[in-house]
């Protein structure tokens, strides 16, 4: 039936099991004596049944599948045939009928070819018996013997694992295995009229089918599975070290290749303030919305500008507003003044945000200032600071004297009422 | 020479140790240093140091670790002072609650570690900025329990103090802003790290937990 030569090429399957490899065709074996013929993995086109038995004849495949072919046409005797001399040959293999360990060559031979003999007219017996039991009608018969041909093949497919099978031949087989179940369902059915035997039938080969396949589909989900897992571990080490590439590595190039210290020192911060950011579990919440995201992002830039450290502690968070955008102008002003005149070491802020009040308070410890020596064009202070901050609704309180330091310490009261 | 306190070093990074005990020069004697979890609590019962300087995270386990396991061999008089990058605010309060005397990061300056160690070898508490403002956080989370209403609070003292330790003010600075001895500001820093430790450990794993999902 599906034996064509063509097909017979397509698929091939490496015979791995043990009990093959016991009866590997050597020459000398095979032209002194008789053996029971073993399922033929190697040139299988359906089980190997045909070009086993061709095997151990010595003749064609072609032949023996012809042989099938003609006596399929036949109410579907090579169907039972086949199905009925797969099963006994397994069997026969597999609880050890076949004698292994048989030292004379030729009472084994003689042994096997009587095996095979009876194995034979079982299987003849079992698929006269069996086609004679079929209502007098071919079609019956062909559809049995495909439904059993085909769940055959799909139950071996399905119960071989990956390294027996590569996964795209099993697929093909099954497929080929549900495809003939599917034909041979489809000619029995079309020769039943009664419907509850007809429903019989279909819930019988329904549940065969799922009992087939479950074992193969169960793998396949199984395999699929840990691929993923799999990928997504190699995702994840793919993105970090491209991170660390992108990052870390190119700044530790650069430190390498500065020559003052100051710059060596920036970039370091630079990278440090980068990589825990990257590192924080609640960067995602902090990104653009959050006022602490945006305090760490004009901090860095201020950084960067100045090259002095600024560490910045934060208690509490909220979301950014139109309202809240001046305080932070107003903090980076501060940063920076800070940053640039004093010549403080380390410039520290803290955030607290408590209900509707946010405090920014911006402390060096550098010279510290006069105010009332500020000249009047300088517009950082008054109008950066102060000015914006009144402007906001807040308000901004500067603390110094000459060698004490300076802070500035920022509030602004946001009214629930403004809400939008 | 000045009073120099003994210390052992752990940190399961040797350039972090050697940098470290570099920064540190001659103003404290290194008796020590060890890289994990075991090494560490073995050196310590064996050589008594005054004062362990302990990274929060260690390959075999952590900061916390170590110094329960210093507790449990008798080593009740050593004292620790977690040193780390680590920024997340629940490892930190866990080597404090296990028992550190404060937490300074590693961006610190040498003379500033050379004195908090000194400090804690006196029997002071450290804050830096960063874990003046987790325990503003921690405490402004906690709400009063019943069983316990007052341990679980600061006073407004010293939330004040911690407020301007978290604004980047050294003891010193605080007590002449608040016009009060230095002393005081010490005792201050000793209660609330006292207060950190003992306090309802339900309220500050809450918070914790918070953090890490907020």
């Amino acid at each position: 039936m599906v034996s064509t030569p063509q097909r017979a090429t397509m698929i091939v399957m490496k015979p791995v099991s043990p009990r093959s490899n016991s009866f590997a065709p050597t020459a000398a074996i095979r032209d002194a004596d008789w053996h029971m013929p073993d399922l033929d993995h190697e040139h299988a086109v359906v089980a190997g049944v045909a070009s086993g038995t061709a095997r151990e004849l010595g003749v064609p495949r072609q032949w023996i599948r012809l042989a099938f072919i003609i006596l399929f046409t036949v109410k579907g005797l090579g169907g039972f045939v086949y199905v009925g001399l797969w099963a006994l040959l397994r069997w026969a293999h597999s609880s050890g009928i076949s004698p292994r360990r048989a030292t004379e060559a030729r009472d084994r031979g003689r042994s096997e070819l009587h095996r095979f003999a009876a194995v034979v007219l079982i299987t003849i017996g079992i698929a006269i018996g069996g086609a004679s039991l079929m209502p007098a009608d071919t079609g019956l018969g062909y559809g049995i013997a495909l439904i059993l041909m085909g769940l055959g093949l799909a139950w071996r497919t399905s119960s071989m694992d990956q390294n027996e099978m590569p996964g795209r031949q099993r697929l093909r087989q099954l497929a080929g295995g549900l495809v003939a179940v599917a034909v041979g369902l489809s000619l029995v059915l079309s020769r039943l009229d009664a419907l509850p035997l007809t429903l019989g039938v279909g819930i019988i080969v329904l549940v065969g089918t799922i009992v087939v396949a479950g074992p193969w589909l169960y793998q396949v989900l199984a395999d699929f599975d840990a691929e993923r897992q799999a990928r997504i571990r190699s995702d994840e080490r793919a993105e970090l070290g491209a991170h660390l590439h992108d990052s870390v590595l190119q700044t530790l190039a650069l430190i390498q290749k500065a020559d003052d210290p100051q710059t060596a020192r920036t970039l370091a911060r630079r990278q440090e303030r980068e990589l825990r950011n990257w590192l924080d579990p609640n960067r995602a919440s902090r990104i653009g919305g959050s006022i602490r995201g945006r305090l760490d992002e004009l901090v860095s830039e201020v950084e960067e500008l100045y090259g002095v450290p600024v560490e910045v502690v934060a208690v509490g968070d909220t979301l950014i507003d139109e309202r809240i955008e001046p305080l932070l102008m107003a903090a980076r002003e501060a940063t920076v003044n800070a940053a640039r005149h004093s010549g403080t070491p380390r410039v520290d802020i803290f955030l607290e945000v408590a209900g509707d009040r946010i405090e920014i308070f911006v402390r060096d410890t550098g010279k510290g200032f006069d105010r009332s020596k500020i000249p009047g064009d300088r517009r950082g202070v008054s109008q950066s600071i102060i000015g914006r901050m009144e402007r906001a609704g807040g308000s901004a309180t500067i603390t110094t004297d000459i060698g004490e330091g300076s802070e500035v310490e920022l509030v602004l009261e946001l009214d629930q009422k403004d809400l939008p | 020479m000045t009073y120099a306190p003994t210390v052992i070093l752990v940190d399961d990074h040797d350039m972090v140790r050697a940098g470290v005990a570099a920064q540190l020069g001659d103003r404290v004697q290194i008796l020590a240093e060890a890289g994990d979890v075991g090494d560490a609590i073995e050196v310590i019962l064996d050589r008594s140091p005054e004062v362990v300087l302990l990274d929060v995270h260690l390959p075999s386990g952590s900061g916390a670790d170590v110094i329960t396991g210093v507790r449990a061999g008798g080593g009740d008089e050593i004292r620790f002072l977690a040193l780390s990058v680590s920024d997340a605010p629940d490892d930190v309060i866990a080597v404090i609650r296990a028992g550190a005397r404060g937490y300074v990061t590693k961006s610190i300056s040498g003379d500033d570690l050379a004195d908090a160690v000194v400090r804690v070898a006196e029997g002071d508490a450290v804050f830096s900025p960063r874990l003046a403002g987790f325990v503003i956080d921690a405490f402004s989370a906690t709400l009063p329990t019943p069983e316990d209403p007052e341990l679980d609070l600061l006073s407004p003292r010293e939330q004040e103090v911690m407020r301007l330790l978290a604004r980047g003010y050294a003891y010193k600075e605080i007590a002449r802003r608040l016009t009060i001895s230095i002393k005081t500001v010490e005792t201050h820093a000793s209660n609330v790290l006292r207060k950190l430790q003992v306090s309802n450990r339900h309220e500050l794993t809450r918070w914790a937990a918070k953090r890490r999902i907020v």
